[in-house]
């Protein structure tokens, strides 16, 4: 007879024992107003306090949701603090419960931050960067994280990624998913050279403000369809990259494709493939298919995860493209479709497949440095 | 073979005068019109193919000895023209034109109804003013559009189409005013093209949120020239999405995919699969697309390749469903005597 | 199966959720509307803390628009990925084995029955109350 009251849930066992994990997509985030001005100038504080933020997210779906703040509901640490922005909180619920290796930092505040125009919004992205070093990157060894940058403003965009390009901790450059012009733009070229030139991927994640309905057939009325509708932008990210010929013009560009799901770029490489082979016409100097800059060029993080009808429909899509090498695992922490390592990925993956996916490809990708 | 897309172009204003009030005869004349810039900017040049203008090219060009039947599309782009009382006009007097000009002369056609998607309202009083509801068989909704599908917005069109029996086509094309692409002007039209696959995969989220499907129990859509491997991880992820969030849409008493699966229909030009026609097939089969699946040749559309590729390797009786009796059975079209 | 006495009733007052460890099990006692129930801590979808999510009373609907709230039934929600399991048998709500359309033909017209319930079942355990005090059978 034990009676615990209030004991913790039973603890996160069964962690994938004997495989090494990385993390490639955790939030974090700020924990308050007055943090983000300790990192503001006093004239950029003064303007956030008296004007604000210009672009507006244009609703915020997750009110009629059933999710605060999408994230999951035992992820508010005690300490008071919004989910993802306490430290020690994360370390436990997280990092220390399963086993984390390196956890890779996106930050939440890019969602709205990384479409502020002009030097307001260079500012703001500029004082997020320096808090994720102060605060995540100097105390927690085990974090890395991705350079937030307005990329509608791309001379700001590439000072930012040229501050931090000798920052071995800054793995990546973030963009958001929205942005005013497709990925392949030339207008974003300047931004991919130097992601490039510090050898440093460029990711794109959720978040960002457009003016443009996310379906490109109309706004969503709900969060469900919303969260749902998050994949359509990363296609056509993909469809305007692989035609723009930016894989010619810089051949180690690489694109991390965060929190989009993966399954769909198979059906969309033959679409593409189809279009670029009827129609070669438009585009002369594109030098190949699209699906061969998809195989050589892009990678994706798992979360949240592909639930199939069968697991056989899964190795499928994964076989297709030759995803193996391409997958990136990631919980998402902490929001609510959180992929638990344990259970996240099909069970019928095999040993070799399961290695690079929680850890292989993401060290390949970011040249993480491995404990003995 | 029952052909459930092919395309019929008007081939210029002058023909529609016939069919337009005075109004709009004396003032688009007066103005010079030469036609909706938006059709061309749709289907440009390079993959229109040689536009059909007449019954006897489409004849000549399309109907063989085997097409028992074939549904016209006539893409007007009626909805770039945001005044209210010419788009509704200019959408009866193309439906006008095809009533008089291409179903009374040739029976085995059929054809889809053009409606001012703007005005929902006017929408279904066009949709409710049609005795021919076997000759006009579904209600054409290009999908490139500034409201998503399932919004109530649109219910009063829904309304009307359930009362009398029409299917909804929601079609590649259209013109919104905005960017078609959920992330700006893409630069290329191979580009929008192939993000044209996204426009579609937003209404189907849209009409499954917004209920369209449990209100309209009756209501059946036609997916036309969208691409088919796309489908199944939109449902996947529709179902995934479903089971987490139903609190919100309650309405939604059951996996979204059963929806859907039961509601829609795709023709099979585009395929979208790989090169390789037996891949293609096997992908077809693995995720279970071939029972939704109606031919159509989207003649006289450049593709580069017809489906008629892979669904020559289905088993003879597949066949027989997929070139003639699921749209047979879709659209209640009665086997020629 | 054995029996665990869990402490008095007056321990698991109307409205409240409590977790107890049992048999090295952590699971979740809840009292709503004076009914008592007890779920595994453990979901059955990624093994989330089930037990910490909101107990919510059943939501359905007919039409779009339309929200019909329960007076006596209740689920509880997982705090992750927010699915839905009955307090009474742990049932989830959903039918996670997809029903499909077979073989072929087309059906015009409304949809057949609901689905049965799935197979996704969240783990219960039977809770007595005797002279004050609430026990709980926890099988081996």
């Amino acid at each position: 007879m034990a009676t615990t009251e209030n004991a913790p849930g039973e603890a996160q066992q069964e962690r994938p024992s004997g495989y090494r994990l990385i993390d490639c997509d955790i939030h974090h985030m700020l924990p308050s107003q007055a943090t983000l001005m300790s990192y503001l100038s006093a004239r950029w504080q003064r303007y956030h306090e008296r004007f604000g933020p210009r672009r507006l997210l244009e609703t915020q779906y997750w009110v009629t949701g059933t999710h605060v703040l999408a994230a999951r509901v035992d992820a508010f640490p005690p300490s008071g603090l919004p989910p993802g922005s306490d430290l020690d909180f994360m370390r436990a619920q997280l990092l220390d419960e399963w086993g984390i290796e390196y956890g890779i930092l996106n930050v939440s505040e890019v969602f709205m931050f990384g479409t502020q125009p002009g030097e307001y919004g260079a500012a703001l992205i500029r004082a997020v960067n320096e808090f994720t070093a102060a605060e995540w990157l100097d105390p927690e060894p085990r974090l890395r994280a991705a350079v937030a940058i307005t990329a509608d403003n791309p001379d700001a965009a590439v000072a930012e990624i040229e501050r931090w390009a000798d920052d071995p901790r800054f793995v990546q450059v973030l963009m958001t998913l929205r942005n005013e012009a497709p990925m392949g733009d030339r207008k974003y070229w300047p931004i991919y050279r130097a992601a490039a030139a510090a050898g440093l991927p460029i990711a794109v994640h959720v978040g960002g403000i457009n003016g443009h309905p996310p379906g490109g057939g109309g706004w969503h009325s709900y969060y469900f369809e919303m969260h749902a509708g998050h994949v359509q932008p990363y296609q056509a990210h993909t469809a305007s990259l692989t035609l723009s010929g930016v894989f010619d013009a810089i051949p180690s560009l690489k694109i991390v494709f965060v929190e989009g799901g993966f399954s769909w770029i198979v059906p969309l490489s033959w679409r593409l493939d189809r279009l670029a082979r009827t129609l070669r016409e438009e585009i002369p100097a594109l030098q190949r298919l699209p699906s061969e800059y998809i195989r050589e060029h892009f990678w994706y993080t798992t979360q949240p995860i592909e639930e199939p009808d069968r697991d056989e429909q899964f190795h499928t899509m994964v076989a297709a493209l030759d995803l193996h090498d391409r997958l990136l695992f990631a919980t998402d922490y902490p929001h609510w479709d959180f992929d638990a390592p344990d259970r996240a990925l099909p069970r019928s993956l095999t040993d070799e497949v399961r290695r690079k996916i929680f850890s292989g490809n993401a060290i390949a990708l970011y040249g993480l440095p491995l404990a003995p | 073979m029952i052909d459930c897309d092919v395309h019929c172009d008007v081939p210029d204003v002058e023909t529609l005068m016939p069919y337009l009030p005075r109004h709009w005869q004396e003032r688009l004349r007066e103005n010079r019109w030469s036609g909706p810039a938006g059709v061309r900017h749709c289907y440009p040049p390079a993959v229109a193919g040689d536009p059909i203008h007449d019954i006897g090219s489409l004849r000549e060009r399309v109907l063989t000895a085997d097409t028992e039947a074939a549904i016209v599309t006539c893409y007007y782009a009626v909805e770039s023209l945001r005044h209210p009382d010419l788009t509704a006009d200019l959408a009866a007097a193309v439906n006008r034109w095809l009533q008089a000009e291409w179903l009374e002369p040739e029976p085995r056609l059929r054809a889809a109804l053009v409606v001012p998607t703007l005005y929902p309202e006017a929408a279904a009083a066009e949709i409710r003013r049609w005795e021919w509801t076997d000759r006009f068989v579904h209600v054409l909704l290009p999908v490139v559009a500034q409201r998503t599908f399932g919004s109530r917005f649109y219910w009063p069109l829904y309304e009307a189409a359930q009362e009398r029996g029409f299917v909804i086509g929601l079609h590649f094309g259209g013109v919104s005013g905005g960017p078609p692409t959920a992330t700006g002007w893409p630069t290329y039209y191979v580009e929008e093209a192939a993000d044209m696959a996204n426009i579609f995969q937003g209404h189907l989220l849209s009409l499954v949120a917004e209920g369209v499907v449990r209100e309209f129990p009756n209501l059946r859509f036609t997916l036309l020239e969208s691409g088919v491997t796309w489908l199944p991880t939109l449902l996947w992820r529709l179902d995934k999405m479903w089971k987490s969030y139903r609190r919100e849409v309650p309405w939604i008493d059951r996996l979204p995919s059963e929806y859907l699966r039961n509601r829609i229909r795709l023709t099979t030009q585009p395929l979208d699969g790989p090169e390789d026609a037996q891949k293609t097939l096997s992908y077809l089969r693995e995720m279970e697309l071939e029972q939704l699946l109606l031919y159509s040749s989207d003649e006289p559309h450049i593709h580069g390749s017809s489906s008629l590729d892979v669904l020559g390797l289905l088993q003879p009786e597949q066949q027989k469903l997929v070139l003639a009796e699921n749209a047979r059975a879709w659209y209640g079209i009665t086997e020629a005597a | 199966m054995a029996r665990h006495n869990l402490g008095p009733v007056t321990d698991f007052p109307e409205g409240k959720q409590r977790l107890v460890e049992v048999e090295g099990r952590s699971i979740g006692v809840f009292n709503v509307r004076g009914r008592l129930y007890a779920l595994r801590n453990k979901c059955p979808h990624q093994g989330g803390p089930l037990c910490a999510g909101r107990v919510i009373a059943r939501l359905e609907s007919d039409r779009p628009g339309e929200y019909r709230y329960s007076d006596q039934e209740f689920l509880i929600e997982c705090p992750w990925h927010g699915w839905e399991f009955d307090l009474e048998n742990g049932q989830s709500w959903f039918d996670p084995q997809r029903t499909r359309v077979r073989p072929y033909p087309v059906t015009v017209g409304p949809l057949p029955t609901k689905p049965t319930p799935g197979p996704y079942v969240a783990e219960t355990f039977p809770l007595s109350v005797e002279e004050a005090y609430v026990f709980i059978e926890v099988g081996t």
